[in-house]
């Protein structure tokens, strides 16, 4: 196929520049000056501008030193493509129109994702922030899971640190798998019977991680009290809280070091 | 469209920043934890088990329901409970883990409202009945039975077993059974009773040799 060549022109009453991917620079109008420039139409559109020599290149575009392709008219548009800009040809009135692929739907659909996860992470996170520092978590318990439901196994606990001033301690209070009740830990003052800390429902294989006390104290050793409530799951389920469930409980004598 | 890049731009850059920011809370909030002596610090550095934490090194195993039938009213025919003890260990190594440690643990009937002034328990029925049964708990001494009388108060807490390092040598005691039966029944043949005790466990270094 024969081709033509065309000079475009540069333009001084544009600020608008078209870089294509070799670095050229191109003055062009904009969609927006071209309506202003022809508002009842009355140009010529020779090509659609392309870098690549293809089947469909009809023409050269020439600029000083600096060259493209010119490809046919496609017309309208194709889907997913849009219109940067006119370079004005070598006659008046006649313009290479110059398209390009919408990426912004790319990174706008990639940046959708992007914040529908952190919006699903940073739920996660505030959940978290917000739960309770006594919520059970599941803990492996080894060879220690109890391999006889009649029984309840249960870690031995001599000495609960906490410091001076703070209600928080760090201490498992654990329920080991195997073991066949949901238990509560009570822990109060030996002497006077206050209660300092009452957990949640333990199920097996679950334990507290940390819990805070129901009040500071001052440097020191106070005797405690853990004692271990046992409730079978299915009395759990049945919601009976007037039921008196006939269950042993463990009561661990123990000492609160505050330091 | 320059507007449009920055925005998406922005966007992209806050979500990046965003995840960062929160990856660290979320990963650790799903993780399982391997329960290990020494793993509960505490602030601490005695569990006053040797093990630096302020977890023991010793378990205890108790039983959960006192139940008996009502076939159970003689300390020959006593429903058995057993008490035991392990070491507090996840390593993996020992197949027995029978406790090896120095303490020696007791553990005692706590004080009940429900004693009697014959120091047996009140229980209750598996259904509903007039009359209130009791139960006796017993141990061995010997081959004789060896009654432990029930109170009311904590301050008199009943041995029930002595668990670990209970002599200066020789192997530890890491199981004792104690015997519970019906003293006084009560309701039809066929009945079955329950009683809630609380085992009240208390550690102490083991004689030294």
């Amino acid at each position: 196929m024969k081709t033509k060549i065309i000079l475009a022109q540069t333009i001084s009453h544009t600020t608008k520049t078209y870089i294509d991917s070799k670095k050229q620079k191109w003055s062009i109008y904009t969609e927006e000056e071209m309506f202003k420039k022809y508002p009842n139409g009355g140009y010529r559109v020779l090509g659609d501008f392309n870098e690549k020599n293809s089947e469909n290149v009809i023409g050269q575009l020439i600029l000083d030193k600096q060259s493209a392709y010119i490809q046919r008219y496609l017309g309208n548009a194709p889907r997913g493509y849009y219109v940067v800009g006119y370079i004005p040809g070598q006659s008046e009135d006649e313009y290479i129109r110059i398209l390009k692929k919408k990426r912004g739907r790319v990174l706008a659909a990639l940046a959708i994702i992007f914040l529908l996860i952190t919006i699903f992470l940073g739920g996660l996170w505030l959940g978290n922030a917000k739960r309770p520092v006594d919520t059970p978590v599941k803990i492996k318990t080894g060879q220690l899971t109890n391999p006889n439901p009649t029984n309840i196994r249960l870690p031995g606990i001599e000495k609960i640190y906490a410091k001076v001033g703070e209600k928080r301690v760090e201490q498992t209070l654990l329920n080991v798998q195997g073991n066949a009740y949901d238990l509560t830990y009570v822990i109060a003052l030996a002497k006077t019977g206050e209660v300092l800390y009452t957990s949640k429902t333990i199920q097996p294989g679950y334990g507290i991680k940390a819990f805070n006390l129901k009040r500071t104290f001052k440097k020191g050793e106070y005797p405690i009290t853990i004692t271990v409530n046992s409730s079978a799951q299915q009395d759990r389920e049945k919601k009976d809280k007037n039921k008196k469930l006939a269950y042993n409980a463990g009561k661990l004598n123990a000492t609160l070091i505050v330091e | 469209m320059i507007k449009t890049n920055k925005l998406v731009a922005l966007g992209l850059l806050a979500a990046v920043g965003l995840n960062f920011a929160v990856a660290p809370a979320v990963s650790a909030a799903g993780t399982d934890i391997l329960y290990t002596p020494g793993q509960t610090s505490g602030g601490g550095n005695g569990g006053g088990s040797g093990d630096g934490s302020g977890v023991a090194n010793w378990t205890v195993d108790y039983p959960v329901a006192t139940q008996v039938d009502d076939d159970s009213t003689t300390f020959q025919s006593a429903k058995k409970m057993t008490f035991q003890l392990f070491n507090t260990k996840e390593d993996g190594s020992k197949a027995d883990q029978a406790y090896t440690g120095s303490k020696k643990v007791n553990i005692k009937l706590a004080g009940t409202s429900s004693a009697t002034q014959n120091g047996t328990i009140k229980m209750t029925k598996n259904t509903v009945g007039e009359a209130t049964p009791e139960l006796q708990l017993s141990v061995k001494n010997g081959q004789q039975e060896q009654k432990i009388s029930a109170k009311a108060s904590a301050s008199s807490d009943q041995n029930v077993a002595t668990l670990g390092k209970t002599a200066a040598s020789g192997a530890n005691t890491n199981s004792s059974d104690a015997f519970v039966y019906l003293a006084k029944k009560a309701g039809v043949k066929g009945d079955s009773y329950k009683a809630t005790l609380t085992w009240s466990i208390s550690a102490e270094d083991g004689p030294k040799a």
